[in-house]
């Protein structure tokens, strides 16, 4: 069925038995292709495709067909053809995607993923480089090594790839000169030093005419290394870095009461039958006392293996536990520094909250500092105050709950994670973890003698914090002053966080960027905790237009002390108001990120009390918060009665 | 000359169908009209049985019920390259990914050679277990009678949960591939039904196998494709994937809409 069109190669295997058989032995390589546009990928792919016989006779034919209709290669085939699939991006006659091709020779299977090689797709290479075992970075014979090659260099580096080859590709455009190829490579070197590459191989090809791709070149005598696909068939492969055990559980198989196994990985190392297995977040041990599998019971599980481990004793376990041998613990953190890659038009900022996943567990984390950006020429360290699309810099991240991590070096399991956006569910970011900031276990809140629940006795009321949001000129201020008036009548401690007074204090240092803004409500937010932990009740009045940051304010204070308070008017209501002048001085552009006008204000989806400021008079307003404060007071002494009973 | 296709309506259980398929019957209908007969399921099985006895009409490229116990072979202990070895289990892991991070998903299963690959990897992913989600056939009324019935029998088994949609209106309007074209026929019975069944059923994770190979832009999927409510697909704008070996890709994101787009799952 396949066809068989150049000379090279071995005999076809005459039935289905010896052709596994003959297979039975090659193992699965990944590599990525890598390189700016124009500089052959496609082509290449193309080529290793056609001479590992790996098309059917159709797709042959198609090639041939297409070659004349599409081709750039006047009569000749175009391997570009073969990889390059959706139209969208043959019409360009770019590679706009990441694509995957599978091939296999007599020693080995391999997987190429081809990466875009635009500047604006860095964030896919980056992906696809954390799954592969080497890569080829292409460099046109004539260009020599751009910019875009050394950051490829640089993200495959960072992403641990240890098998890397330049290819220097168009040789038959260079007159299969020693010189051309010698000098891109010494000029390529001392970048690669320092990038921690020390084995670079490079190879002279043409991926048009197929020199040096599989078999070696009459034209270029002076080289006397081994082919490409020689280069990527002699490629050791070594899956785990450590060896030591790691299996993160991805789900509880319980279908009955008889069976109860933990199904998953095992990401690095061997695990057998008997080993003392620990839980890594509750520290408690069980013994393995099955590895089951489809196919029967087994011995061992070792690296990549997906299993199912039962063990002798009942122990809580559930998805996102991580377990190891118990002679060979891992380390929980929930502050670590990491490398970024920034994969989102959003930009990346300190104090905003995500989702990060890691193995299988998923935790709310922060990025609490932006350390540095990597200049991915010159691999400088530049400051930066956000991070931006494409962007590789090292943070500081931290988590809501301690992790199971280790350094991306150590493990790449549990050191390589993803951050997500909370609303919009987008992957902004791939981290890989440097080294834990410090560990959980040691750090323990500093254990005071009189807490909350003592001062708010002696108050007889609760802390809270009531979070009025709103646009500028909306009544924020009036309203967060005639409720501390009557809340103070009513003999409760209050403290109201103004906006403007916070901003010529604490909080002086901040402008209104975004990323400013986002600290500014992130200070404004632990102050407001510790008022309400002191026993207060604490009334905050910032426009704070961004969903996401009311929100990191209600997870840092609690969902049951927290009132968000949507103080609604129209814009063009508080633009009459105008009480301090700023959209006049924002209409004629002397404000630019004036909320309402040049910044958006986000509305509360779900706010617990809406103050419409524009129809309802200020004391029906007090008065109806009044009742919401009550009424919140009295549901929390019920749910005290209920878990005091049960 | 001219060819009549038509379908002897054999019945599917054994016993009924060899009393209602006389060999008297078959020889009659030959001599009548000079048909060719290509035996199928209980026919072929009759007809493998007693070769001599029918007329050479009979065209015994047949084959056995997928179904019937004669049928039934040993799995082949096969050499079990490392390569396929890794790729079984990362699919697995995938799978158990999905399931566990999705609230209602669901299997695509046409009998093809993909599915049948999908199912065998469902079924090694979750033993014990049975698989803990329905497989979902998009019908397009024109597979072979053999494979409707491997289907059924597939259904029995395993406590596997089988769901079966054709599209109301290829019923209605008759589509067929020979009056409308297997352009249409494809649109309206595959295309348009699943989506269709996508949206009764609201499954916010579908499991598909297709060959990366098969057509070009099957190379560009994603492990998780996201597909919008509406089923679209941007392939320029797809979700980075981090999947450092068994590593880490995000599956549910999680999402708080009351009912999420569409995912489709593809296996390397």
């Amino acid at each position: 069925m396949h066809h068989g069109n150049t000379g090279h190669g071995k005999p076809k295997p005459r039935t289905f038995r010896s052709f596994l058989e003959e297979h039975c032995q090659q193992d699965l390589l990944r590599f990525i292709t890598c390189g700016s546009v124009d500089d052959g990928k496609s082509t290449l792919i193309g080529r290793m495709l056609w001479e590992s016989k790996m098309l059917f006779d159709d797709q042959a034919e198609q090639l041939e067909l297409e070659s004349g209709r599409y081709g750039t290669q006047g009569g000749n085939l175009d391997f570009a053809l073969l990889v390059d699939g959706l139209s969208a991006k043959r019409e360009p006659g770019i590679t706009i995607d990441v694509a995957y091709r599978f091939f296999a020779t007599a020693k080995r299977r391999f997987i190429v993923v081809d990466t875009p090689g635009h500047e604006q797709y860095t964030r896919n290479m980056a992906t696809e480089a954390s799954t592969a075992d080497a890569a080829i970075l292409l460099v046109d014979a004539r260009k020599g090594s751009l910019l875009q090659t050394r950051r490829h260099a640089c993200i495959v580096s960072i992403m641990g790839i240890r098998h890397i080859v330049l290819a220097i590709n168009k040789m038959d455009l260079a007159g299969f000169r020693e010189k051309i190829f010698t000098d891109i490579r010494a000029s390529f070197l001392p970048f690669a030093k320092r990038l921690g590459i020390n084995s670079l191989s490079a190879i002279p090809i043409s991926a048009l005419s197929g020199e040096n791709v599989t078999k070696s070149s009459d034209c270029m005598p002076w080289y006397s290394g081994p082919t490409l696909m020689a280069w990527l068939e002699s490629l050791e492969i070594k899956h785990s870095a450590s060896g030591k055990p790691v299996f993160p559980v991805q789900w509880v198989n319980h279908p009955d009461a008889q069976f109860r196994g933990y199904s998953g990985t095992v990401a690095e190392g061997i695990v057998s039958k008997g080993n003392l297995i620990r839980v890594t977040a509750s520290g408690q041990t069980a013994e393995i006392r099955d590895i089951i599998t489809m196919e029967g019971s087994r011995e061992h599980a070792s690296a990549g293996d997906a299993v199912t481990l039962l063990l002798d004793r009942e122990i809580d376990i559930s998805r996102g536990d991580v377990l190891t041998l118990a002679r060979e613990p891992v380390t929980m953190s929930d502050q670590f520094e990491a490398v970024l890659v920034w994969m989102h038009d959003d930009p990346g900022l300190a104090g905003r909250t995500y989702e990060l996943k890691l193995a299988t567990q998923w935790v709310p984390a922060s990025i609490t500092a932006i350390k540095y950006r990597i200049g991915i020429d010159t691999l400088s360290h530049e400051s930066c105050r956000q991070i931006g699309l494409n962007d590789i810099s090292v943070c500081n991240i931290a988590t809501g709950k301690p992790l199971a991590i280790t350094s991306y070096s150590e493990r790449k399991v549990l050191g390589s994670f993803i951050l997500v956006d909370r609303y919009t569910n987008a992957t902004v970011a791939a981290g890989m973890i440097r080294h834990s900031l410090r560990r959980a276990a040691n750090i323990h809140q500093q254990p005071l003698s009189v807490g909350r629940a003592d001062r708010e006795k002696l108050n007889h009321h609760k802390g809270r914090v009531i979070w009025l949001t709103g646009l500028s000129g909306s009544g924020k201020s009036t309203l967060a002053n005639a409720l501390d008036i009557e809340l103070h009548r009513t003999g409760m401690r209050t403290y109201i966080l103004d906006g403007d007074n916070i901003r010529q204090g604490l909080n002086r240092d901040l402008g209104f960027s975004e990323a400013d803004r986002v600290e500014n409500i992130r200070r404004v937010a632990e102050v407001a905790r510790l008022m309400m932990d002191a026993g207060l009740i604490v009334i905050t009045a910032f426009i704070s237009p961004f969903i996401k940051d009311r929100q990191m304010a209600r997870e840092l204070v609690g969902e049951r002390d927290f009132l968000e308070v949507y103080v609604s008017a129209p814009l063009d209501v508080c633009e009459e108001r105008d009480p301090k002048g700023l959209y006049q001085k924002a209409r004629r552009g002397e404000i630019p990120l004036m909320t309402g006008i040049g910044s958006p204000y986000e509305p509360p989806v779900q706010p617990d009390f809406i103050a419409d400021t524009g129809n309802v008079p200020l004391n029906s307003i007090v008065e109806a918060l009044m009742a919401v404060l009550t009424r919140r007071s009295e549901d929390d002494q019920e749910i005290r009665k209920t878990a005091t009973l049960s | 000359m001219s060819y009549i296709f038509y379908t002897l309506k054999t019945c599917p259980v054994p016993e009924q169908g060899i009393a209602d398929i006389t060999e008297e019957k078959i020889r009659c209908r030959i001599r009548l009209h000079g048909i060719a007969i290509f035996p199928d399921g209980v026919l072929a099985m009759a007809a493998h049985n007693n070769p001599d006895s029918l007329s050479d009409a009979l065209c015994m490229k047949h084959y056995f019920s997928a179904t019937a116990p004669q049928a039934s072979t040993m799995p082949v202990k096969s050499p079990y390259p490392p390569g396929l070895r890794q790729l079984e289990a990362e699919s697995i892991h995938i799978m158990r990914e999905a399931l566990a991070e999705s609230e209602n998903p669901v299997m695509l299963y046409s009998i093809g050679k993909d599915s049948s690959v999908m199912l065998h990897l469902a079924r090694k992913a979750f033993h014990p277990a049975g698989i803990p989600f329905p497989l979902l056939h998009v019908d397009t009324r024109w597979k072979f009678r053999e494979m409707y019935l491997f289907r059924d029998t597939i259904s029995g088994t395993d406590g596997i949960d089988l769901l079966v949609h054709i599209n109301p209106e290829a019923v209605e309007k008759d589509i067929n591939p020979f009056d409308h074209g297997s352009a249409m026929h494809t649109a309206i019975t595959k295309t348009e039904a699943l989506k269709q069944a996508l949206d009764h059923y609201r499954f916010d994770v579908v499991f598909g196998g297709a060959r990366r190979d098969e057509e070009k832009s099957r190379a560009k999927e994603r492990i998780f494709s996201f597909r919008t409510s509406t089923h679209r697909w941007d392939p320029k704008n797809q979700r980075p994937e981090l999947t450092t070996g068994s590593g880490c890709f995000p599956v549910k994101r999680r999402s708080r809409k009351p009912y999420g787009s569409a995912h489709s799952v593809a296996i390397p």
